[in-house]
């Protein structure tokens, strides 16, 4: 534990009742942490699992639930993925979602069909953070309303964006967005007590990230970082999942002729005996699995053959980070691996080869991003005597004439960074002027990610070229952008409207929070009402039972009032008022006093005489 | 203008020791970074904001040695290397040498340069101006100084294009 070291003049820690926790919300599993005298701990689910299925089950009676759950109707699954973009982008490296999109609506946001609702990753990302919310809740016996949480080091602005409104939507406080890689390298640094360059290597269920980080005295500090947000285990699957179809048929084919392979099976559908498959090589040499009747084998050098190509990827995007960071490999400490998929053996190796180092699997590399974020949501509330300083990782510019792209910020810059550029107007009396604002490596404009269009308006309207609008561009400590504008002459603070390419509009977000508000009241009161209900139940499945033995006791009046009064319960409980339900239950109590007293006495006088009294 | 020297604790000198650079650039984060801001308003969070975003600005520009050239130059009134308003074009001289090397540098597909060798003579070319630069800085010779920047960077411009071939 580190001691809480003041500097002369600096305030003292502020009284913090505040519970934070941290997230990692990832693209096949999800988990939420919680982090004293930074030692993080993950909290469990009711069900004992220290994760949490990223997918939204469909059950039968309509109702949505977060989880892997057996036998849905439908599923959703691996939205992470879907974040930030639109329909063009997405079909550029998702031939197949597995579920209902709507083309036409999903120009900027994907839009899901889900039984009878039309859902978007943020909202289906909401939910995933409400259920960990609810665990977290449950945990700690306390409301929990703040959380860091973890995107992909490589995540554009809308994918921040989107993040960060799916957290708000689920009724949480995003402390900070803080970078995957950067948060496994806190919580391996602190559990360690490592010192000097490390290199984390995340490759989770749908995205790539390499940072490089020096880390000394405190500070984390990332010198340059690379990935791929469209690569991870998933992609594994899918590989193997298709050399298991041409397998299926194969084998199906030589084996039977009175039952041919069914033509209908997909590759989506073999995808979790593909995942099974896969996990299971990483300790086998060979594996032997049926499916539909049909037996399939695979070996490890044959998956190898397969993502062969895949692996590679991930390591010549680590090379070209390592080119980035200006170090050469011998300077490199360290290889953390984070990710699942980062298990896989051909993967390892090739770390070795490139790095000359066996990479350091000492800490679970399915927890510790959640670890870290729970570290720095206790360092947000608590304060801490470590540091991230992290930077952005994507080149971020303007569009120029002849639709090039102009860099304002590098990639590996560290953020936060603000940057000014002159703009001036072309035509006398011009009052606005529009800038696109994008991300991105390449030459051209039409080949970055679009970010942004704004509009400045309100310039004074002067002869062309002699108003001068200056307009910051800065990225805070999350990575997002923000963008003000003043006008030189006049000193006047403009006007900058902003049109996000992808994502909710702020409309359609109003919209979604005020439904989310009502639909959490409303759970709230449906789970009320259910109660009652149920103690409602209760109460006269007793006293009907009290009637069956000792209803001799008491009078045929008596018995029809606490009859009459049972039907009116009856009635109460079809109703939807849960108030009314709770005063009849009441009632009946009141009226069925005298007959409890009676069967009391009779009781005792039995046991007095030897007798019980349903002997009677 | 912000003298990023005297926020970080340095004297008006090109050569800088990068170790102590870097661990003032950690001290002042510490103070200045929005992470470090627990307990203040939002109003003093947001001005804040700014001073982190200089500190990182300013250890940009003393870490690199063509920006901390330029910047030196800049404290002394001379403007250097920028889009337009420049106090100094490059000499004809200057502008020949690097148009030769980009020749060279274009010789390398065909085979007629080797990338290495053609490298390892710019790196050693910008290691040896960098001296120069030095030289002439430190006698307050800016019209030399402002050359010796251009140069450094032209150089380094062109070793970051054969490093990505």
């Amino acid at each position: 534990m580190l001691l809480q070291i003041h500097e002369p003049g600096e305030s003292p820690l502020p009284h913090s009742d505040d519970v934070a926790v941290g997230i990692d919300l990832g693209t096949t599993n999800s988990l939420v942490a919680i982090s004293h005298d930074e030692m993080a701990e993950i909290i469990c689910g009711a069900d004992g699992k220290f994760y949490v299925e990223s997918v939204l089950s469909l059950l039968g009676d309509g109702s949505v639930v977060v989880g892997d759950v057996s036998g849905a109707a439908k599923k959703i699954s691996s939205v992470k993925r879907l974040m930030g973009l639109g329909y063009a982008e997405a079909k550029k490296t998702i031939s197949d979602f597995g579920f209902d999109v709507d083309p036409a609506k999903s120009e900027k946001v994907i839009r899901i069909k889900l039984g009878e609702k039309e859902l978007t990753p943020i909202e289906i990302s909401a939910e995933i953070l409400k259920a960990l919310k609810a665990n977290a809740e449950a945990a700690l016996g306390k409301t929990v309303s703040k959380a860091v949480i973890t995107v992909p080091a490589y995540f554009n602005d809308a994918q921040r964006q989107a993040t960060k409104d799916a957290a708000k939507i689920a009724g949480l406080e995003t402390l900070r967005l803080i970078n995957e890689p950067t948060a496994a390298a806190l919580a391996y640094g602190l559990d360690r007590g490592a010192e000097g360059v490390f290199a984390i290597f995340d490759l989770g269920g749908g995205t790539f990230d390499v940072s490089i980080l020096k880390m000394q005295m405190g500070v984390f500090k990332v010198i340059a970082t690379g990935g791929d947000t469209a690569l991870g285990g998933d992609d594994f699957d899918l590989a193997l999942a298709v050399m298991l179809k041409q397998k299926y048929f194969k084998n199906g084919s030589a084996i039977a002729s009175d039952q041919p392979p069914r033509n209908d099976v997909s590759v989506i559908q073999l995808k979790p005996l593909a995942r099974k498959i896969k996990e299971q090589l990483t300790f086998s040499e060979i594996v032997k699995e049926n499916f539909a009747g049909v037996e399939i084998e695979v070996t490890r050098a044959e998956y190898e053959a397969i993502i062969g190509d895949l692996a590679d990827k991930t390591i010549s995007i680590f090379e070209r980070t390592i080119k980035d960071s200006k170090l050469k490999k011998a300077n490199i400490d360290g290889v953390v691996l984070v990710g699942g998929a980062t298990r896989t053996p051909l993967i390892r190796a090739k770390i070795e080869s490139l790095t000359g180092k066996k990479p350091l699997i000492d800490i679970d590399p399915d927890k510790v991003v959640a670890m870290g974020a729970a570290i720095q949501a206790e360092a947000l509330t608590k304060g801490s005597n470590n540091l991230l300083l992290d930077v952005t990782p994507l080149s971020l510019g303007l569009e120029t004439y002849g639709g090039l792209m102009e860099v304002l910020v590098p990639r590996n810059t560290p953020i936060p960074v603000s940057i000014a550029q002159k703009f001036t107007t072309y035509e006398d009396g011009q009052s606005g002027m529009n800038v696109h604002v994008l991300q991105g490596e390449r030459e051209f404009a039409k080949d970055c990610r679009s970010l942004a269009k704004f509009d400045l308006k309100g310039i004074p309207p002067k002869a062309a070229g002699t108003a001068i609008v200056e307009v910051s561009f800065m990225l805070d400590a999350d990575g997002i952008l923000t963008v003000s504008a003043r006008e030189e002459t006049t000193g006047t603070e403009q006007v900058v409207e902003v049109r996000p390419s992808y994502g909710l509009g702020a409309e359609e977000m109003e919209k979604i929070l005020i439904t989310s508000i009502e639909q959490a009241k409303s759970d709230i009161m449906n789970r009320l009402l259910a109660e009652s209900r149920v103690e409602a139940d209760i109460a006269v499945k007793t006293i009907l039972g009290a009637l069956k033995k000792d209803g001799n006791l008491i009078s045929n009046d008596y018995k029809a009032r606490i009859e009459a009064q049972i039907e009116v319960i009856a009635e109460a409980v079809k109703g939807t008022s849960r108030d009314r339900i709770d005063v009849e239950v009441k009632q009946l109590d009141a009226i069925g006093a005298d007959f409890a007293d009676l069967r009391t006495s009779a009781a005792l006088s039995g046991y007095l005489s030897g007798k019980k009294v349903n002997e009677v | 203008m912000i003298n990023y020297f005297e926020i970080f604790g340095f004297q008006q000198d090109y050569f800088i020791a990068k170790d102590r650079l870097e661990q003032e650039y950690f001290k002042l984060q510490m103070q200045a970074h929005p992470d470090r801001m627990i307990g203040k308003t939002e109003a003093e969070k947001k001005a804040l904001l700014g001073t982190s975003a200089n500190v990182n600005e300013g250890y940009g520009i003393l870490n690199d040695d063509v920006r901390r050239a330029e910047f030196l130059l800049e404290l002394n009134g001379v403007r250097v290397n920028h889009e337009r308003d420049n106090d100094f074009q490059p000499s004809q001289a200057l502008l020949v040498e690097q148009m030769e090397l980009r020749e060279r540098a274009g010789e390398i597909e065909s085979g007629l340069e080797n990338k290495a060798e053609l490298l390892s003579h710019v790196d050693a070319e910008f290691e040896n101006e960098k001296k120069e630069f030095n030289k002439y800085f430190s006698k307050k010779l800016f019209a030399q100084a402002a050359e010796s920047a251009m140069r450094l960077k032209y150089l380094e411009k062109l070793k970051d294009e054969l490093e990505k071939l």
